[in-house]
């Protein structure tokens, strides 16, 4: 990993494109500007690692899960 | 073609089945071609199934048809991707686990949509940006009682002090 220091209001070219700026530093939080053409997409890194452990988690799930469902959903459908 | 699966033993399928997933999806980066798998009887449910790994298979579901006034909006540069023309040829799904001992705890990730373009049986899972969805929205819970229904009748009594927007927060731990 590259690790830069940067000050306050100084940034980040990442490309040509692509430019970070930080904001504001206060106690353990960085505020951090981002400069980016529409077509790039930006995700808290965290939300993105959410997704790939829930895509983990759901196809860890064995051929019985489609039928739980179904059962179960049936058994919704009889209390309605 | 016959594709070997974890679950399902080993399938002949057409090759007009195949969707392509030209980034895989998050966790399975390299899985590139899924098909989908009706479930007998439920015709809501489906998996999808990677053709290049066996033991790789989602669950999917139709996530308009669970969660009443669920909406995503598909940022144009993925539906420039998929080249999607109209509305009409995007196939919009969400991934569902299921615990195994536990079928009514089950969830649906609707901040990571499925969207493929039936026409050209191109895919990709979109991870919304500011949406207030996130990975796990109980599946049950919220059939029984959809948004704006009487679940939450009970805080919104002009009861006491009770803010009046706790009854609001349904199960969007998210957003970005």
């Amino acid at each position: 990993m590259l690790v830069l220091t940067r000050k306050r209001n100084q940034g980040i070219m990442l490309g040509d494109r692509i430019k970070i700026t930080v904001l504001e530093v206060k106690d353990d939080t960085v505020k951090i500007g981002i400069d980016a053409p529409g077509d790039v997409t930006i995700l808290r890194s965290e939300l993105y690692q959410a997704v790939r452990e829930e895509n983990a988690t759901a196809a860890a799930g064995d051929g019985n899960a489609a039928e739980l469902l179904k059962d179960f959903l049936a058994g919704q459908g009889e209390k309605r | 073609m016959k594709v070997r699966t974890a679950r399902f033993g080993i399938l002949e399928i057409e090759a007009n089945m195949i969707i392509e997933f030209p980034k895989g999806i998050p966790g399975f980066e390299r899985l590139r071609r899924f098909f989908m798998l009706p479930v007998e009887g439920a015709e809501n449910i489906r998996w999808l199934q990677a053709v290049d790994e066996p033991a790789v298979a989602l669950l999917i579901i139709d996530p308009f048809k669970y969660y009443q006034g669920y909406s995503c909006d598909v940022p144009d540069q993925i539906a420039g991707e998929l080249e999607i023309k109209e509305s009409a040829e995007a196939l919009v799904l969400t991934a569902v686990t299921v615990p195994p001992d536990n079928p009514a705890a089950a969830t649906a990730n609707l901040v990571a949509p499925i969207i493929i373009n039936t026409r050209l049986r191109k895919g990709r899972q979109v991870i919304l940006s500011g949406s207030p969805y996130s990975t796990r929205h109980n599946l049950f819970q919220e059939i029984k009682s959809p948004a704006g229904r009487d679940r939450t009748g009970k805080v919104s009594e002009p009861a006491g002090d009770t803010p009046p927007d706790t009854a609001k927060k349904v199960s969007g731990k998210g957003g970005v």
